[in-house]
């Protein structure tokens, strides 16, 4: 009842949160252009919606609402559409590796960076998230396990897809010219160190179905990764040990999925996409609405940035290290 | 950093060593798996290649044993069936002679092609032999048979095939030997890298410890050793001695700990330092009242003496105007009365006690 209650005191701020969420997917799903993240643009308009229009107190209220309404369903439609086990199996053993240790070096690199560059502890958290699993949507879980400001989640989401943009367009380029990387490394290196699954799709789309496969596989494994960060960092946080409800329902519908005839969930999956998109839009766009756009032109906004682009180079030197180890 | 962070990131640096140690094994083993394959798969197909070789060798053997009886049967029986025999097995030992080509290497198609060459020189022979059985010339027919010609073919035949036969057993022979050698190299060499992957493992296992014990000790040092700081400050603030402060330049719960200690420090010296001021001036605002006091009683003492004195003034002046009568008297009586000159001595010792009386009142 009380929720009820809550809801109806809030329906105008939820309605503008849904709007933009909805707006946003409408964008990035006609436009074709795989690394126009919805939940980022939701985010961006949501940011400048707030700092063109002053709120009342009933309104922010709701766009606090918003997020923890939203993600935590978005969680589980996210475990079936993402968390595939299978596709460990379609990922030779020595490249799991290497996506481990890249992994392990984004962790390393964000965390130490953050530690010299003293950025709050939720903020490197997401940005850990963000750069070693999958950019806005595990920002998105993260940033509802460990409760993060809404300036916190600006601050991390938006650094990390300038250094996506300048990883997919400059550095991943320049190294396939100095490296002369085959399709199928190439596909490998993308899968490992970009953060958004649509920035990956970009990186691949001139290969063959079979190449782009493979990159998608190895980034699928990444989302793997959320089982052990959430519960790192929301106990971290929280000072005990923690593991959010939502987390067993993300592993129970990977699992479920998983275990599913491959026609079932290839049907399943697209539609849970979306479903996915809808929701966490709305929710990026009210912690949009609730951001503050002049934290992002601080001095931490600025250091998230070069963290962002540091711990990238670092992961792509890693990875070239690794590939030459292997010859 | 936070001490959680510090730890979760050293046991996580621990991790990446061991990833790190699992990749280096997995491509060892990826390295020795594929030259095995590699090794299985040419010498294996060399076999393979040689033993059918081998098989279809046996084959031309055969069929230009059956050619040569199906003609001599032919020419003695003139039965067709053995004409039709000749062609089946010609077709069979050309298609065979074919397939032998395409599978053997340069010194096999070298003997091969004397093979052919006689093989096609024997079958002209016969294809006339035929032809003279079907013309009705069995004498012709069972001449060219038994012709030098024809039989010197046929030992060159044999000598060729034997001699391709041979080449095939020592192709075969070498390929198994080679195998056999590199199976070894291979043992070898797979020894080789086990103990490689040996020493990686202990390399690693032994830099994992090194740094197993840095990490270890640079976090008990930067968590202990602020802690152990704390606990003298403590100490030292308990025996009374407030300035004390803590240098700490770790922003970990640690240094927060710390910064809380000297700020907590700073206000309890501030707050005694008050302490003490408040209780200093009560004991100045008590001593001035005191002494408030006692001037109060002073002035006090002061006012009644000078009222006293003013009454004594008032008594002085009354006595004053009372001695000044009486000057006027005696002088007058002096003036009058010459001879009163007992009296006003009289009257001057009067006036001398007088006089000290009021000198004694003030």
């Amino acid at each position: 009842m009380q929720f009820l209650t809550k809801i109806q005191q809030s329906y105008k701020g939820l309605l503008i949160a849904a709007v933009i969420g909805t707006f946003s997917v409408f964008i990035a799903e006609y436009s074709q252009q795989p690394i126009l993240d919805p939940l980022l643009l939701a985010l961006v308009m949501g940011i400048i919606l707030n700092s063109v229009i002053k709120f009342n107190s009933s309104y922010t209220q709701a766009f606090s609402m918003a997020p923890g309404l939203f993600i935590p369903i978005g969680v589980i439609f996210y475990g079936a559409a993402n968390l595939n086990f299978s596709k460990i199996y379609s990922v030779e053993p020595t490249n799991i590796l290497l996506i481990i240790i890249v992994a392990i070096i984004y962790i390393l690199t964000i965390l130490i960076l953050s530690s010299i560059l003293r950025i709050k502890d939720k903020t490197c958290f997401l940005l850990v998230a963000g750069s070693a699993i999958c950019g806005a949507s595990a920002i998105a879980i993260t940033s509802k396990s460990i409760e993060a400001e809404p300036d916190d989640i600006s601050k991390s989401l938006i650094p990390i897809f300038i250094a996506a943009l300048i990883g997919l367009f400059i550095i991943l380029p320049f190294v396939n010219t100095i490296f002369r990387l085959t399709n199928m490394e190439y596909s490998v290196l993308s899968g490992t160190v970009l953060q958004f699954t649509g920035f990956v799709k970009a990186a691949v789309s001139n290969f063959s179905a079979g190449i782009q496969n493979v990159a998608l596989s190895v980034k699928a494994l990444r989302y793997m990764g959320l089982l052990f960060l959430i519960p790192l960092f929301s106990s971290i946080s929280r000072g005990r040990f923690y593991i959010p409800w939502f987390l067993w329902a993300f592993l129970c519908a990977g699992i479920v999925f998983s275990l599913l005839p491959a026609d079932i969930t290839d049907q399943l999956r697209p539609v849970f996409k979306i479903i996915l998109s809808f929701l966490w839009s709305m929710a990026m766009a009210a912690i949009g609405l609730n951001a503050n756009i002049r934290s992002l032109f601080t001095k931490s906004g600025l250091c998230s940035l070069i963290i962002s682009v540091l711990a990238f180079i670092i992961a792509v030197s890693i990875f070239l290290a690794g590939l030459l180890l292997g010859g | 950093m936070k001490i959680g962070i510090k730890l979760i990131s050293a046991m996580l640096f621990l991790v990446l060593i061991i990833v790190v140690m699992g990749y280096v094994l997995t491509l060892q083993v990826k390295k020795t798996s594929l030259l095995l394959n590699e090794r299985l798969h040419q010498n294996i197909s060399s076999i393979n290649q040689n033993l059918q070789l081998k098989d279809f060798s046996k084959y031309f053997l055969y069929y230009d044993e059956k050619l040569t009886q199906s003609a001599r049967n032919y020419i003695h029986t003139q039965e067709f069936q053995w004409k039709d025999k000749y062609y089946d097995a010609k077709k069979y030992l050309d298609q065979h002679l074919l397939a032998a080509k395409t599978q053997g290497n340069t010194d096999d198609n070298l003997l091969l092609e004397n093979i052919f060459q006689i093989n096609s020189s024997l079958r002209t022979i016969e294809k006339q032999i035929l032809d003279f059985i079907d013309s009705g010339q069995k004498e012709k027919a069972l001449n060219l048979l038994n012709s030098d010609n024809y039989q010197s073919l046929k030992k060159s035949y044999t000598e060729n095939f034997s001699a391709f036969e041979k080449q095939i057993s020592k192709k075969l022979s070498d390929t198994v030997y080679s195998y056999q050698q590199q199976m070894g190299e291979h043992k070898r060499h797979t020894q080789e890298v086990i103990k490689s992957s040996e020493y990686t493992v202990i390399i690693i296992s032994l830099i994992s410890l090194v740094l197993a014990l840095i990490l270890g000790l640079f976090l008990t040092i930067s968590i202990s050793n602020p802690i152990q700081q704390l606990k003298e400050k403590t100490q030292i603030i308990s025996e009374g001695n407030f300035d004390t402060l803590i240098q700490t330049r770790s922003n970990d719960e640690i240094g927060e700990l710390a910064a809380s200690f000297n700020s907590m420090t700073q206000k309890l010296t501030k707050a005694i330092n008050k302490e003490r001021e408040s209780i200093m001036l009560e004991a100045t605002a008590e001593a001035n009242q005191k002494k408030a006091q006692e001037l109060d009683l002073l002035n006090k003492k002061l006012l009644a003496n000078d009222k006293r004195l003013q009454k004594a003034n008032q008594d002085l002046a009354k006595s004053k105007e009372l001695l000044a009568d009486q000057i006027q008297k005696l002088e007058k009586n002096n003036k009058s009365m010459m001879g009163r000159e007992m009296r006003i001595i009289e009257l001057k010792e009067e006036n001398k006690k007088l006089r000290e009386k009021i000198n004694k009142q003030l």
